[in-house]
């Protein structure tokens, strides 16, 4: 079966506990396509994907893939394959038994199950290994027998849960290409929930920003990066710095706004007016020494973090904001002193949007 | 319940529903009914009607033994005295129920106005002492406005037969009111319960009783009003006390177990490098395993009146006498303690051995005491496993029965399930035993309910240390 | 270092008090002599085993052996057999439904449920012996071997059930959720994956329900009426004031045997698994 389009009709769900996880929503992903949704952790994205799957029944609005109504199927009749973010794989049956599971539930017989299982092992370069039981693997390996598992019963859709969290750093590179090319070579519609927005900006063709279990923006990785909607999509997706203030004048697709740092000119993509409530966000690989720059402030170096091929300055404003620039490590990067100095950021590379939620810092995170 | 059919579909559904159905009402909760409703039912025989039965009844049968008497006197004289003993003698045994000539009458055949004693004679008298609580005096002639009448030995023997004809018929009609009454009336009412707290009478003289006074556990059985003193006779509440006694016993063995079992649960689960820790803990699971009346069994070799534990002591010549230990009610409480305890390690054990050794390094580390490393770190830790262990071997000590039962074979006082036992199958009134078992049953559950609330364990905590 | 030795010997002492009294029962079982004893030494004998095959005559020749009813014992420890055969199935079918619907069913009667089911594990056994012979006696059905299976399976219950559910819960509910999404029907689930996944669990649930069942005293003294197990057959052996007779020891020397060689069989192939 080729991939086939979802789309979500004024889907909404509220648990029986009261608490509604995903309000009201449209959304509409197209077939073959591998579609992101980006949220931090209880913004209701698994929820959608258990209501898609069928482990929960929207409390109001349609579910559509392809053209069929899903309403009162079963997770098991429904042509979509979960892969869970830890797995699930069935810990007493070898690696092909787990692969051919769904054909064994269709009926097939033990010959073809068997061939068909060993041809999903070849897809994805786990041959070898078909006998062995899933503890006896590694990580990557384990991860691609589940793929394997949720290809072998032809779904027109495959949903992801989070399945690299797990995996160190390396190989969630490494899986991440892997993922897309099996999806490329396969057609069938990816559906990738994540927390990691790097996930979401490499492999997806689309992604949807959801908070608070609405969506924010849908749009393609680079819309969603340069051209965000709404302040919470800025500040999740990529650091971002953010000034809040009025609007003080608009002129064609520019705004001025003026903040406690000062008057800075940004990109009025929002169609703001004068006297609204605003938030300026600049990124801090935007942000640079100097004066040649549209906006301009003067801030001092308070630390300096090495990454390796950048390095993160945090600046303080002389009227007491946190400024986060980025530069490339290029040996000219400046230490800590106390001399305030000039920074500034182009009018082209600030955005100003009305003012929202914001996603939480790591401090926030912390603090909880 | 959507998510369960969900996951199981409508048939397995079904079956679990069935059966946890089946377990909880059938075999748990209507039992438990049945019980209450025993308990609650009077006993037949103490009803009203059940005396002016058996009046009757008496009446009647004196009728014909005095008729038989007087026909057996003017046949063959020296051969009367002996009448037939009803069969209708309830509770009475039939040697008394014999009517024994009396010794004075013994060859004066001719005395025509004396007859033999006749014990349904006797007992053929309209005041007739009512079944009541202790204390209470009710008789049936005052109760229910008869007048009273009585069979008089030195009446001419045919007034007797008159007088026993006239309470027959007034015992009849009395019964056949009474019975009418009766089946309007409630069946149900507390008083199985309340014989819980019946005092009895404890006859001593007034040496014995002095001495006992004097004693501690009576003073204290006193205080609590489970034993007084009324008109210089001594009650004592042997119900409540045998209760209060048993759980008693069970609290101070649960105690007792609960010292001698949390060094060994830590000996094993974190005080021993894992690899060796498994023959301890074979050595903790044989006992555990073998056939509990075998663990008692196994102490009777050791505390029998000429085996090891007298044979020693005699031949340390610390005793001269055999000591009997089967008397002392320590012995049980040892035996219960011995076949129970282990039910207190296991779960102390699962709980303390799933605690990162690291944390007790850790707690090291920053200079705690070993009494503090236990206060702070590992017995909070176990503590779900400690309360599991407590409510368990308190259930089990406190609802001995076979411990008791083998060991004591009879010869010291009561525990309380044994009381049950004999007040069920070994007494006139079952449904007295039931309301026993009822009661104990609420009593227990209010215990563990309430330790359970002061340690804040939750039930779900079973699970967890199994 | 000293804290540790007195912990030591601490634990040998308690091991000892453990072992003591069965090391005893063990010797006293193989001497000659009448009630039980280890300082009355009557020379070696094994009679008191050869009393369940030894011929009649022999039997009626010892004074000891000769009050004792061999073919009732027998028969008791028949009924024995056929209680566990009810019981120790019924219990596990039991356990095994309120362990999936303490663990799955998301309810607000799962906290009652709770109660209810392991409530009879918090009752002295002698109540539960005593309520099933009132509530079956209301029914009409005389005391006997079905009311103790009826009064055994109320408790024994509890054991499955505590096993299956730490198991249970031990199971992430995504295996049973990934094997339906992949299209299998609900009882293949269950017996695909959730069955294979409790089996180990199912099969020591079913060794401890049959040893409760074979032991128990307490319930099934008061269920039983005129019937007779083996656990209150030799109760009763054991009821006689002289003290009891020396075959209960030579018994319980062979549930010791039996009890070691099986425990410590299974610490080394569990070992040897583990390793």
């Amino acid at each position: 079966m080729r991939g086939q389009a979802i789309t979500l009709d004024g889907v909404e769900v509220t648990y029986p506990n009261g608490f509604t996880a995903v309000h009201q929503t449209d959304l509409k992903v197209e077939a073959g396509e591998f579609f992101s949704i980006l949220g931090p952790s209880g913004c209701g994205k698994t929820t959608i994907l258990r209501a898609v799957s069928g482990f929960v029944e929207p409390s109001r609005g349609r579910i559509l893939i392809g053209d069929e109504d899903q309403a009162h199927k079963g997770p098991n009749i429904r042509p979509t394959a979960l892969i869970f973010q830890n797995l699930a794989l069935f810990p007493l049956m070898s690696v092909w038994e787990n692969v051919a599971f769904g054909l064994e539930a269709r009926g097939v017989s033990k010959r073809k199950r068997k061939a068909r299982a060993e041809e999903l092992l070849d897809l994805v370069a786990l041959g070898d290994q078909a006998d062995k039981k899933p503890t006896e693997l590694s990580g990557g390996q384990r991860q691609r027998v589940a793929i394997a598992r949720a290809l072998a019963v032809d779904p027109a859709v495959l949903l992801l849960d989070e399945p690299l969290s797990a995996l160190d750093l390396k190989l969630r590179q490494h899986m991440r290409a892997e993922l897309r090319s099996i999806q490329r070579k396969t057609g069938v519609t990816f559906i990738y929930i994540t927390h990691d927005q790097g996930e979401a900006l490499t492999m997806s063709d689309r992604i949807a920003v959801m908070n608070e279990g609405r969506i924010e923006q849908v749009g393609t990785g680079d819309e969603v990066y340069s051209a965000p909607k709404t302040a919470f999509a800025a500040s999740f997706v990529g650091e971002a710095n953010a000034f809040a203030g009025r609007v003080t004048a608009v002129e064609n697709d520019m705004a001025c706004i003026e903040t406690p740092e000062g008057k800075f000119l940004g990109r009025n993509s929002a169609s703001m007016k004068v006297g609204d409530a605003a938030v300026l966000f600049v990124r801090p690989e935007a942000v640079g020494f100097g004066t040649a720059f549209g906006n301009r402030l003067s801030a001092r170096l308070v630390r300096r973090d090495l990454e390796g091929s950048f390095v993160n300055l945090l600046m303080r404003s002389d009227a007491g904001a946190e400024v986060a620039v980025q530069m490339p490590n290029v040996g000219t990067t400046p230490g800590v002193e106390d001399d305030a100095r000039p920074i500034g950021f182009a009018c082209g590379s600030a955005i100003i949007l009305p003012e929202g939620p914001l996603a939480r810092t790591g401090r926030e995170v912390a603090a909880e | 319940m959507k998510g369960l059919l969900r996951g199981y579909g409508a048939g397995l559904v079904s079956v679990f529903f069935g059966s946890v159905l089946l377990w909880g009402l059938v075999l748990i909760i209507l039992p438990q009914l049945a019980m209450l409703e025993r308990a609650l039912t009077k006993p037949k025989r103490q009803l009203d009607s059940s005396i002016a039965a058996q009046l009757e009844r008496d009446a009647a049968n004196c009728v014909t033994i005095l008729a038989q008497y007087t026909t057996s006197r003017d046949d063959a004289p020296d051969n009367g005295g002996m009448a037939v003993p009803s069969a209708s003698n309830m509770a009475v045994p039939s040697a008394s129920g014999m009517a024994v000539p009396s010794a004075s009458n013994m060859g004066v055949p001719n005395a025509a106005e004396t007859r033999p004693f006749i014990l349904q004679c006797d007992r053929t008298t309209t005041a007739k002492r009512m079944v009541r609580a202790a204390g209470q005096e009710v008789w049936l002639n005052e109760l229910y406005n008869l007048p009273l009448l009585a069979v008089e030995q030195s009446d001419p023997v045919e007034a007797q037969i008159d007088t026993a004809r006239k309470i027959e018929a007034q015992a009849r009609t009395l019964y056949g009111s009474l019975l009418e009454a009766e089946a309007n009336a409630p069946r149900y009412g507390a008083g199985n319960f309340a014989a819980l707290t019946q005092p009895i009478l404890i006859p001593l003289t007034d040496a014995a009783k002095a001495e006992e006074a004097a004693k501690l556990s009576n003073m204290l059985m006193g205080v609590v009003g489970l034993r007084f003193e009324q008109e210089g006779e001594v009650y004592v509440r042997i119900g409540l006390l045998t209760l209060t006694r048993t759980l008693l016993f069970g609290v101070a063995a649960t105690a007792l177990a609960l010292l001698v079992c949390y060094p060994i649960a830590f000996k094993v689960a974190l005080a021993t490098p894992p690899e060796r820790a498994v023959w301890l803990f074979l050595g903790l699971i044989i006992p555990y395993a073998i056939v509990e009346l075998m663990r008692i069994y196994a102490w009777t070799s050791i505390i029998d009146n000429r085996v090891l534990l007298n044979e020693a002591l005699l031949w340390l010549g610390a005793i001269s006498e055999p000591i009997q230990f089967k008397r002392s009610a320590l012995t049980v409480f040892v035996v219960i303690v011995y076949t129970y305890v282990l039910f207190m390690v296991f779960p102390i054990y699962n709980t303390m051995s799933t605690l990162d050794r690291n944390q007790i390094e850790a707690a090291r580390d920053l200079g705690a005491s070993t009494w503090r490393l236990h206060w702070r770190v590992i017995i909070p830790h176990a503590k779900p496993g400690i309360a599991v262990g407590c409510i368990a071997t308190f259930m089990l000590a406190a609802g001995a029965f076979s411990v008791p039962r083998i060991i004591s074979r009879g010869l010291q006082a009561e525990w309380f399930s044994q009381t049950i036992y004999n007040k069920f199958f070994e007494s006139e009134n079952s449904n007295i035993g039931a309301a026993y078992s009822f009661a104990y049953t609420l009593v227990c559950f209010l215990i563990v309910a309430a330790f359970m609330w002061i340690v804040r364990t939750r039930l779900k905590d079973f699970a967890r240390v199994q | 270092m000293t804290s540790s030795r007195i912990l030591s010997v601490y634990t040998w002492a308690f091991l000892a008090f453990m072992f003591a009294p069965l090391i005893l029962m063990m010797l006293s079982s193989v001497n000659n002599a009448s009630p039980p004893s280890v300082t009355n030494w009557g020379g070696l004998t094994s009679k008191w085993y050869a009393f369940f095959w030894m011929p009649e005559d022999d039997l009626r020749a010892d004074p000891t052996l000769r009050l004792l009813d061999r073919d009732r014992f027998v028969s008791c420890f028949g009924n024995s057999l056929t209680i566990s055969v009810v019981v120790v199935p019924l219990s596990l079918l039991l356990g095994l439904a309120g362990a999936v619907l303490l663990t799955r069913w998301r309810s607000r009667a799962n906290g009652l449920l709770w109660w209810v089911l392991l409530s009879p594990m918090l009752a002295p056994g002698v109540i539960l012996g005593l309520s099933a012979l009132v509530f079956w006696g209301r029914l009409g059905v005389n005391a006997g071997l079905f009311t103790i299976m009826m009064a055994q399976v109320t408790f024994i219950a509890g054991y499955p059930l505590l096993i299956l559910m730490a198991r249970l819960q031990r199971q992430p509910v995504e295996l049973e959720e990934a094997a339906l999404d992949l299209g299998a029907s609900p009882f293949r689930v269950f017996r695909r994956i959730t069955l294979p996944f409790l089996l180990p669990a199912l099969g020591s649930a079913a060794v401890i329900a049959l040893l409760a069942s074979m032991e128990n005293y307490n319930t099934t003294m008061f269920a039983k009426g005129g019937a007779c197990t083996f656990a209150t057959e030799i109760g009763a052996m054991g009821r006689n004031p002289n003290g009891h007779p020396p075959v209960i020891n030579a018994v319980g020397t062979v549930i010791i045997v039996l009890t070691v060689v099986a425990a410590v069989a299974h610490s080394v192939f569990s070992r040897r698994e583990a390793g």
